[in-house]
C-alpha cells in the first residue's frame, strides 16, 4: 500500500479516508479483510437475531400474562421457547462480543494493523452467515410451506420444539419438529459452531504473534486477556458439540442406537457431551464482558484497575475449571450419585475466579474519582446483577437445593442475569465506551441514560419474580401454569415491556447518533489510557497513523505525565 | 481490496500489509496446531463414546468385532504410516527449495490416500453383502439390533468421518501440488507444505488409534 | 538471509522412525488375540497394551513427523491440552454410567 497522509485534526478526529468511507462499495464491505469493517457486519446481523429472539421472548411473556386465555397452542408455545433459545444463544450471544468489540478491538489494542487471518475473519463471518441461512430455512420450513400450500393448517407446523438443548431422545424421535426442523437448526448450529472456532483460532494467533514490539503479556488489556481466554474455550470446546450435533443427526437418520435408549443408546450420554460444550459456552458469553468491564471502571475512575495480576489469573482460571464442571446441568437426569457429588464441587471451585473479579472492580472503584458517564453506568449496573447471578448459581450448586430448582423458573432467573444481565449489558456497556473510536462522532448522553434506566428497571421486574416463581415450584418451559402463580408472572411480563423498550432505545439512539450526531468526538474523548485511544477516531484502514506508544501503562491514571505522553501521540 | 501483493518472484513469501513474512509462517504454523486442536476434540467425543459403550456392553462388542477383518486394517494402517513417511519428506523438500520433490512425495502420500479409500470401499461392500449396512433390510432386524448396530453405528460414523478426513487431505495434497508444480515454495516460503503435511499426519494419527480399537482388541 | 525458517529432519530420520512404526504396527498385530489366539489374551490388560503401543506410535508421528520435538513451548501445550479434555471427559463420564442406579440397558 502507499503511503497516505492523513488529515487526522487536533482532536484526533479522521474526517477523510479512515476505515468507513475509504471505500464506500457494496463489494468493499462484503468482501472487506478489514477486522473493523466485519465487527461492523457482524454487529447489524446480530442485532438482527437479538431483536428477533427478543420477540419470540415477548410472545412468550404476552402469553404466559394470562394462560386463561391462552396466546398460544402448548405446541407453539414449545416452538417460542426453543426459537428464544436457539437465536438468542447461537445467533446472537455467542458470536457476541467476540465478533463484535473483539474483532474490532483486538489488534487497535495490541498496536497491530489486523488480525493474524484476515481472510479466515472473512470466512468467519460468511460461515456465521450461512449457519443463519440455515437455520432460517429450518425455521421457515419448506416442509411446513408445502403443507400449508396444500391446506393445511398453521396449527399443525412444528417446525422446531425440542428448546435449544434439542435432548434425545426427543430430537431424535421421527415426530420432533416434522424431522425437517430439528435436522436443520442442528446442522446450523454446526455451522456456526465454525465459524466460533476459526474466530478463537484467529485471536489467540494474533495475541501471539501481533503485539506491538514491547508489549509483553503483563501489559495487555484485561479485555484482551478475556478474549484469550475466551478464544481457548472456542477452540476447545465447540468440536465437542459439532460431533454431538452431528451424532444426534447420524442417529435421527440411520438409527445407530447411541443416544437411543429404545435401541440400547444412552440419552444422558447426549446430554453429558452437549453440556461438555455448554457449559464452557456460557464463559464464552461472559468473559469478554467482564474484561470490557475491567476496562470501563478504571477510565471513569480514573484510578488503575485493583489487582491487575489476579483479574489476569482469574480470566484463565474461569477457562480452565470451566471443562470440570458441566454435569451440574444434569443433577436429576439419572446420572450417578457419585458424579453428582464430583460435579457438585467443582462447581463451588469456579465461583471463585468470578467473586475475584468482582472483588477487584469494587476495589477499583473505591477511593476513586467516578464520572457517571452511560458506560460507567452500565459497567455499574453490570457488578450488581452479576453478583445476583453468581449468588443464585451458588445455590444451583448445592445439590440437594438443584433437585428441587432443577427446571424451575430459579434456574431461567440465573441465566438471564447471567447471559442479560451479565454478556448483553457488557455488550452494552462497551458499545457505549467505544462508541466515539467506532463511529468519530458521539452518542446522546441523556437518551442513553434514560435507556439504561429503562433496562435496569425493566430486566429486575421481569426476573426478580421468577426467582420466586422459582423458588414456589414453578416450572420452565410449561405453557400452563397453576392460578397460584399468576401475580408474579404477571408482574415479570410487565417488566419485560420496559426491558425491551430500554434496548430499542439505547440501540436506536447510539444508531441515530452515528447517522445525525453534529458532536465529532476526537481520538481519546475520555482522556483514557490505552493504545486504543492513541489511534484517531474512526480509525484509517492501517489502525495507526503513528506508530503507537506501549510504554505507557494502560492503567496508571496515578502518573500524570502519562496523559501528557499519550496526548502527545495523538497530536503527531 | 486485496491485503497481499502478487509475488514478484518464484519462491518469494507472499506480501502482507499487516504482517512480516517470518512471523506469518510461525502464525499459520501457530493457527494450524489450533486446528489440529479441534479435530482432536472432534474425534475425542466418539473415542469417549466407543469407550463408554464397550465398557458396558463388552459381549456384544466383542462379538460384533469378529466382523471385521484385521488384515484389511493393517494393510491401511501400513499404507498411512507410509503415506505420512511421504509428507515428511515431502517438506524437507520443500525446505531445501525442492519442488519436484514436493509433487513426487506429496503424490505417493496421496496415492497412498486412494489406496486406503479403496480398501475402505472393498471393506464396506463385504459388509453391505453381509447386511451390516444402514439401508439393509437385517440392519433393523431385531437379531442385528440387538447385537450389532450400536457397535456398527460407531463404527460406520468414526471409520466414515475418518474417510472423510482422508477425502479432504487428499483435496489439500492435491493443492499443494498443483502450486509445487509451478515452483512457488523455496526455503523461505513453504508455509502450505508443512500445513498440508500436518493435517495429513492428523489423518494418519486419527488412525493409529482407530485400527487397535475397532480392529484388533476385544 | 540463510536462516531457516523452521527446524529441518533429514529423510533418513524419518526412514528410521518409520521402520520403527511398522515394527510397532507389527507388534500390535501379533499381541492381539485376535489374531494370535490364547496365548497373548491378557484379559483386560489387552487394551492397556494396544494403546499403550498406539501411544508410543502417535508420540512417534508427533514428535519427527510433524516435528513436535523441535517446536517451541506453546505449541506442545496446544497440543496437549485436548488430550488433557479427553481424558477429562473420558473420566466424566466413567464416574458416572457404570455406576448408575438405574444402569442402560441393550435393546431386547
Amino acid at each position: 500500500m502507499g503511503i497516505h497522509s492523513y488529515a487526522v485534526d487536533e482532536i484526533g478526529h479522521l474526517k477523510e479516508n479512515n476505515y468507513l468511507n475509504c471505500d464506500k462499495s457494496l463489494r468493499s464491505w462484503l468482501f472487506t479483510l478489514d477486522h473493523k469493517r466485519i465487527a461492523l457486519l457482524y454487529l447489524a446481523s446480530l442485532l438482527v437475531f437479538f431483536f428477533l429472539g427478543g420477540l419470540s421472548a415477548i410472545f412468550m411473556r404476552l402469553h404466559l400474562y394470562n394462560v386463561e386465555k391462552p396466546l398460544l397452542s402448548p405446541d407453539a408455545y414449545n416452538v417460542a421457547f426453543t426459537f428464544h433459545g436457539v437465536l438468542m444463544i447461537f445467533l446472537f450471544i455467542v458470536p457476541g462480543i467476540p465478533a463484535v468489540l473483539g474483532n474490532f478491538l483486538l489488534p487497535l489494542m495490541i498496536g497491530a494493523k489486523d488480525v493474524a487471518f484476515p481472510r479466515l475473519n472473512l470466512l468467519s463471518l460468511w460461515i456465521y452467515w450461512l449457519g443463519a441461512l440455515v437455520g432460517i430455512i429450518g425455521i421457515i420450513n419448506p416442509v411446513w410451506i408445502l403443507k400449508y400450500l396444500q391446506g393445511s393448517a398453521i396449527s399443525q407446523w412444528i417446525p422446531l420444539d425440542t428448546g435449544w438443548t434439542f435432548y434425545a431422545p426427543y430430537s431424535t424421535s421421527t415426530g420432533a419438529g416434522e424431522g425437517w426442523g430439528t435436522i436443520m437448526m442442528t446442522l446450523a448450529a454446526f455451522i456456526l459452531g465454525f465459524s466460533s472456532i476459526l474466530t478463537g483460532l484467529n485471536f489467540m494467533v494474533t495475541i501471539h504473534r501481533l503485539r506491538a514490539p514491547g508489549l509483553t503479556w503483563f501489559k495487555l488489556p484485561v479485555f484482551v486477556w478475556g478474549i484469550y481466554a475466551t478464544s481457548a474455550i472456542q477452540v476447545l470446546a465447540t468440536p465437542v458439540v459439532g460431533i454431538t450435533l452431528l451424532l444426534l443427526i447420524v442417529e435421527k437418520v440411520f438409527g445407530i442406537g447411541i443416544f437411543d435408549p429404545a435401541k440400547g443408546g444412552d440419552p444422558i450420554l447426549y446430554q453429558h457431551f452437549f453440556w461438555f460444550y455448554s457449559h464452557p459456552v456460557v464463559y464464552i458469553m461472559v468473559l469478554p464482558a467482564f474484561g470490557i468491564i475491567g476496562e470501563i471502571i478504571p477510565v471513569f475512575s480514573r484510578k488503575p484497575i485493583f489487582g491487575y495480576t489476579a483479574v489476569v489469573f482469574s480470566s484463565v482460571g474461569i477457562a480452565v475449571v470451566s471443562f470440570i464442571v458441566w454435569a451440574h446441568h444434569m443433577y436429576t437426569s439419572g446420572m450417578s450419585p457419585f458424579s453428582q457429588a464430583v460435579f457438585s464441587a467443582t462447581t463451588f471451585a469456579v465461583a471463585v475466579p468470578t467473586a475475584i473479579k468482582v472483588f477487584n472492580w469494587v476495589s477499583t472503584m473505591y477511593k476513586g474519582s467516578i464520572r457517571f458517564d452511560p458506560a460507567m453506568l452500565y459497567a455499574m449496573a453490570f457488578v450488581f446483577l452479576f453478583m445476583i447471578a453468581g449468588t443464585s448459581g451458588i445455590f444451583l450448586a448445592v445439590l440437594g437445593l438443584d433437585i428441587f430448582y432443577h427446571d424451575t423458573y430459579f434456574v431461567v432467573a440465573h441465566f438471564h442475569y447471567t447471559i442479560q444481565g451479565g454478556a448483553v449489558i457488557g455488550l452494552i456497556a462497551g458499545l457505549h465506551f467505544w462508541f466515539p473510536k467506532i463511529t468519530g462522532r458521539m452518542y446522546n448522553p441523556g437518551v442513553a441514560k434514560l435507556a439504561f434506566w429503562l433496562i435496569f428497571l425493566g430486566f429486575n421486574v421481569t426476573f426478580i419474580p421468577q426467582f420466586i416463581l422459582g423458588v414456589q415450584g414453578m416450572p420452565r418451559r410449561y405453557a400452563f401454569y397453576l392460578p397460584e402463580f399468576e401475580p408474579m408472572h404477571r408482574l415479570s411480563t410487565f417488566g419485560t415491556f420496559f426491558n425491551a423498550f430500554g434496548y430499542t432505545l439505547a440501540i436506536l439512539n447510539l444508531a441515530w447518533s452515528w447517522a445525525f450526531s453534529k458532536v465529532k468526538a476526537g481520538a481519546n474523548p475520555y482522556d483514557a489510557l490505552g493504545l486504543e485511544w492513541q489511534a484517531p477516531s474512526p480509525p484509517p484502514h492501517d489502525n495507526f497513523v503513528v506508530p503507537p506508544n506501549v510504554e505507557i501503562g494502560r492503567y496508571d491514571y496515578g502518573v500524570p505525565v502519562n496523559l501528557v505522553a499519550q496526548k502527545e501521540v495523538v497530536r503527531s | 481490496m486485496a491485503s497481499e501483493a502478487k509475488t514478484v518472484e518464484a519462491g518469494a513469501p507472499p506480501v502482507y500489509h499487516h504482517i512480516d513474512p517470518v512471523n506469518a509462517y510461525h502464525a499459520s504454523k501457530l493457527g494450524m496446531w489450533l486446528f489440529l486442536a479441534t479435530e482432536i476434540l472432534l474425534f475425542s467425543v466418539l473415542f469417549s463414546a466407543f469407550a463408554v459403550y464397550n465398557w458396558m456392553y463388552f459381549e456384544y462388542f466383542h462379538d460384533a468385532a469378529t466382523k471385521l477383518d484385521w488384515r484389511l486394517g493393517a494393510i491401511n494402517t501400513a499404507v498411512l504410516l507410509f503415506s505420512s513417511y511421504t509428507a515428511a519428506v515431502a517438506v524437507y523438500k520443500a525446505q531445501i527449495s525442492d519442488n519436484r520433490g514436493v509433487v513426487i512425495n506429496f503424490g505417493i502420500s496421496f496415492l497412498c490416500g486412494l489406496i486406503f479409500l479403496v480398501i475402505k470401499y472393498i471393506e464396506y461392500s463385504a459388509k453391505y453383502e453381509h447386511g451390516y449396512f444402514p439401508g439393509t433390510s437385517y440392519w433393523n432386524s431385531t437379531e442385528f439390533s440387538a447385537h450389532y448396530k450400536n457397535y456398527f453405528g460407531l463404527y460406520y460414523t468414526m471409520t466414515g468421518l475418518h474417510a472423510l478426513h482422508v477425502v479432504i487431505g487428499m483435496g489439500v495434497l492435491l493443492w499443494v501440488i498443483g502450486l509445487a508444480r509451478k515452483n512457488r515454495f523455496s526455503s523461505r516460503y513453504y508455509t502450505p507444505v508443512e500445513l498440508g503435511a500436518l493435517y495429513w499426519h492428523l489423518v494418519d494419527l486419527i488412525w493409529i488409534f482407530l485400527f487397535p480399537l475397532l480392529y484388533l482388541i476385544d | 538471509m540463510a536462516e531457516e525458517l523452521g527446524h529441518i529432519i533429514h529423510p533418513r530420520t524419518f526412514l528410521k522412525v518409520l521402520v520403527i512404526l511398522l515394527v510397532l504396527t507389527l507388534l500390535t498385530v501379533l499381541l492381539s488375540p485376535r489374531v494370535s489366539g490364547e496365548m497373548v489374551d491378557f484379559g483386560k490388560i489387552n487394551i492397556v497394551i494396544a494403546l499403550s503401543i498406539a501411544i508410543i506410535k502417535a508420540s512417534l508421528v508427533l514428535s519427527y513427523f510433524m516435528h513436535l520435538k523441535f517446536e517451541g513451548l506453546w505449541i506442545l501445550v496446544y497440543f496437549i491440552t485436548p488430550v488433557i479434555l479427553l481424558l477429562i471427559m473420558i473420566l466424566g463420564l466413567f464416574i458416572d454410567t457404570p455406576v448408575r442406579i438405574d444402569p442402560i440397558q441393550p435393546p431386547f
